[in-house]
């Protein structure tokens, strides 16, 4: 059971999981249409009212490519051995389902306010409702936190890469993934 | 004793599969129910291993 919650991968890969991964991106980008939430970012999630609904099919798939090719180029340089990328791909991909039950929290329990400023005045009225967004913070944060994990499980089985090496290689794609997102989607929604 | 009898029985095994199954990773991933990586990784820490084992029998320069 531990295994398929962290590390499906010993099981899944390639093809299959790069299918189930683009399946599982979709029906959570249909998800963020509900929940007014933006994955807009390698690990972000964020509320910004009425989504752009191109933006939402458009930002998994950027994420999840932006993490993708610099652990696909880590991979061959620092893996003895030889790497694939339908695996490296296909991994990644089913690394994000964990954020589809993120987001139908989101959809379930988040309140519908759209910008700072409503926050801000939503406050005022109501001040419970900081407790319910910190509610809301805590408890999506153990999805993105295992989503993480599966993303790291992912590159050590596709990339046969561990140890420190693996560690620090993650933490600088991670990091590349979220800048060039980030970037990425300013230029084209913004 | 020749580097591959001094592997562990499991190792054997796995390679005793590999040999049957035409040296296809794929067909090897399919009979053991893992993913491609999952055994191309088990092949290489064999292959690791193998060397280690050989390491004190290759002759120094």
């Amino acid at each position: 059971m531990k295994t398929w919650l962290f590390n499906p991968f010993k099981f899944i890969a390639g093809g299959k999981a790069l299918l189930l991964g683009i399946i599982g991106m979709l029906i959570t980008a249909g998800a963020c249409y509900f929940g007014k939430v933006h994955l807009d970012g390698a690990i972000d999630m964020h509320q910004s009212g009425q989504p752009n609904f191109i933006a939402l099919w458009v930002e998994p798939l950027l994420d999840w490519l932006c993490l993708v090719i610099p652990l696909y180029l880590f991979g061959r340089y620092f893996s003895v051995s030889s790497v694939r990328f339908i695996d490296v791909a296909g991994t990644l991909a089913l690394a994000r389902y964990p954020l589809f039950f993120a987001v139908m929290l989101t959809v379930f329990f988040l309140p519908d306010i759209k910008t700072p400023t409503e926050v801000i005045n939503a406050l005022q009225t109501n001040p419970a409702l900081i407790v319910k967004l910190a509610l809301m913070g805590l408890a999506v944060l153990p999805f993105i936190i295992w989503t993480i994990a599966l993303m790291y499980n992912a590159y050590a089985v596709s990339c046969n890469i561990k140890g420190q090496k693996a560690v620090a290689t993650f933490i600088i794609a991670l990091f590349l993934a979220e800048v060039i997102s980030k970037l990425t989607l300013v230029h084209l929604f913004n | 004793m020749p580097p591959l009898a001094r592997l562990e029985p499991n190792d054997r095994l796995f390679i005793t599969d590999f040999v049957k199954s035409s040296g296809s990773l794929k067909l090897m991933a399919e009979k053991m129910k893992l993913s491609y990586p999952t055994v191309r990784n088990m092949l290489d820490e064999i292959i690791n291993r193998l060397n280690e084992i050989e390491k004190p029998l290759k002759p120094s320069k």
